[in-house]
């Protein structure tokens, strides 16, 4: 088994669509993480300036609708109780001398804290893309070049060639999802140090941990691909199958007579095990009013694994059976 | 006796249709490979061979019947003997994108060989210094030569061969039937699968035909096509001669040259039945037979019983 394996780890070294998915992994979190260092670059004095004049004008356009309802409250809901001169300011958005002209920066802070749901989640789910692709063209291209067969001719015990190859994508996967998570948090730290951001003393802790989970993420993800191609024996079939998993499923979940759609969502349960849980709120069917008894409610994380987990086993089942017992072409 | 390499009884596979008709593409094949020299696996196209080969090799599953490789057991126990097989079934099947070296090596290393075994199996099928190409850029020939490689890479007790030569150019159907011969004296079991019969009779010590996925006739290739299945008769009344001879129960035609006296009689009972009504031969000479024929008569003969 330990040769096996070595041989499905050279070869999916020597797989140049393995290639691409590390750069992949590289590069996706590179932009991503670019992209939030611009958003939340120094202020400049020019742009103090443009937010300025932009306050400015904004004051000169609401200064009609001040005035009127300075002169007639009623008229803009405001009551006798508010003192006019300020519930009208409010009401219209007339700011004189530019007071609020922090809002016309339209730029934020840099807070790592706040990127573990936001950007490293969509880091996560990048690499976690990019995992099944590996698990499915690693494997897709044996079936493809009939080279299944060949292998089997030297190893002809079929679940350990299904083994040494699943664990080989499984690994790939994890340490692809690891690299691109790495990417990313290095960018944005070596950014924060660089503009004297403070970092909580607990961040990297909550970074290692939501990397812990993004890394098993991937490596069922990968393993996931890779079953379901041996299944199918195609990669474009299970192409397919992904992109309805993830693209399609609220659409079609929602179709189905189902009082709570989101909790069948295996999206939703990727993003709860990741983030430690998901909150969302919940309508009842039917329900058009603001208040017909919505409620918050969450996917526990253990929810999350138990879902996922449910569907890679039951992908790694039916692959391993389907194996075992069909003819290899 | 000499030790069976290759043994089946009653082997049958049947594929289901998605119409839900069952299709019978080996239906109860006996074959019996000995040791040594090279046996060729003859039939028409479609008639089983490479599905034969897939089930001995695990590759696909038989749905009845019993197969053996070595004397053990397969597929059950087929790991114990696949390290004494090499096989190439129907085409050469290797990842496009790596070189023929490359592709040498994951094998190799799967059963634990040095990668130095690699380059003596590139050697012995002249690809060294292509090596290092891509796969996908061989010629068809090299792309054969690289599957004989690769079951070299094993030092096989047997190698089964599935129809080697196909689409090669006739330098490289002579190179590969070279290295067939030579191995097959080497001590090594060749199993060749082909539907050439000239390739069967000039390269195979022995031979099994199977048509509609039963064995028709198995033995030496000489044993085979030995025995005069026709005789050629030239005497100076031949009309007269023929009748004579119907008479005596020959099936006898006339052409240009004699008579074609189609027997498996010997020539005693000829000249006997001629002489004995005043006929005397002017000429009684032997049509041996060929593979070819022996082949058409069994197919044909096989092919008659299925649609009956």
């Amino acid at each position: 088994m330990r040769s096996l394996l070595k041989v499905e780890l050279t070869r999916l070294r020597w797989r140049r669509a393995v290639l691409v998915m590390l750069l992949g992994a590289v590069v996706a979190p590179l932009l991503i993480a670019a992209g939030v260092l611009w958003d939340t670059r120094p202020v400049s004095d020019a742009d103090i300036a443009r937010a300025k004049e932009d306050a400015q004008y904004s004051a000169e356009m609401s200064r009609p609708a001040y005035d009127d309802c300075v002169a007639d409250p009623s008229g803009y809901g405001v009551t006798a109780d508010d003192d006019p001169a300020s519930a009208c300011r409010d009401m219209v958005g007339y700011y004189p001398d530019s007071e609020n002209w922090q809002d016309y920066l339209y730029r934020s802070v840099l807070n790592l804290p706040a990127q573990l749901d936001e950007s490293a989640s969509a880091v996560a789910a990048i690499v976690v893309i990019l995992a099944i692709l590996l698990g499915t063209t690693f494997v897709g291209a044996d079936w493809a070049s009939g080279s299944m067969s060949n292998q089997l001719l030297f190893e002809p015990r079929r679940t350990r060639v299904w083994w040494a190859k699943g664990i080989t994508v499984a690994l790939a996967g994890a340490v692809l999802t690891l690299l691109g998570l790495v990417v990313f948090w290095a960018v944005l730290g070596t950014g924060a140090a660089l503009r004297d951001v403070s970092v909580p003393g607990s961040l990297w802790g909550d970074v290692a941990g939501h990397a812990g989970r993004a890394m098993i993420l991937g490596a069922a993800a990968a393993l996931a691909g890779f079953a379901l191609t041996m299944f199918f024996r195609s990669t474009v079939a299970t192409l397919g199958v992904v992109v309805v998993v993830t693209a399609l499923s609220s659409l079609i979940v929602g179709l189905m007579p189902i009082a709570d759609p989101i909790q069948w969502q295996p999206t939703m349960h990727a993003l709860a095990f990741l983030q430690n849980g998901f909150d969302y709120t919940y309508w009842p069917s039917n329900c058009w009013d603001s208040d017909c008894g919505e409620e918050e409610r969450t996917i526990s994380m253990l929810r999350g694994s138990l879902f996922l987990g449910t569907l890679v086993l039951a992908a790694v089942a039916a692959s391993l059976a389907s194996f075992r017992r069909r003819d290899v072409p | 006796m000499s030790e069976l390499v290759i043994e089946t009884h009653g082997l049958r596979k049947a594929f289901r249709s998605r119409g839900g008709q069952t299709r019978v593409a080996v239906g109860g094949l006996d074959l019996a490979v000995p040791a040594g020299g090279v046996h060729g696996f003859l039939g028409p196209n479609g008639s089983g061979k490479t599905t034969t080969i897939r089930m001995l090799l695990g590759l696909a599953a038989a749905t009845s019947g019993q197969m053996r490789l070595f004397g053990v057991e397969v597929p059950q126990r087929l790991p114990e003997v696949i390290d004494r097989i090499g096989a190439v079934v129907e085409s050469p099947k290797f990842a496009p994108n790596f070189s023929g070296r490359q592709n040498l090596l994951l094998l190799s290393r799967s059963i634990g060989q040095p990668d130095s075994r690699v380059d003596e199996a590139l050697a012995e099928v002249s690809l060294t210094g292509r090596e290092d190409d891509h796969y996908r850029g061989y010629s068809l020939g090299m792309k054969q030569r690289l599957a004989i490689a690769a079951t070299l890479l094993k030092k096989p007790d047997l190698l089964i061969l599935d129809e080697p030569t196909n689409g090669l150019d006739p330098a490289g159907i002579r190179e590969i039937r070279e290295t067939i011969r030579r191995l097959g004296a080497s001590g090594v079991t060749v199993l060749l699968s082909s539907h050439i019969l000239a390739e069967v009779q000039q390269v195979c010590d022995s031979v099994t035909i199977i048509g509609e996925g039963r064995t028709l006739a198995s033995g030496n290739v000489a044993d085979l096509i030995a025995g005069t299945s026709a005789w050629r008769v030239v005497v100076a009344d031949a009309a007269r001669a023929a009748a004579v001879l119907g008479a005596a129960g020959f099936a006898v035609t006339t052409d240009e040259s004699g008579l074609l006296v189609e027997t498996d009689a010997d020539s005693a009972q000829i000249t006997r039945a001629l002489s004995e009504h005043g006929l005397h031969l002017q000429e009684l000479s032997p049509i041996r037979r060929d593979l070819e024929s022996v082949f058409l008569q069994l197919t044909s003969a096989a092919h008659e019983a299925e649609v009956a």
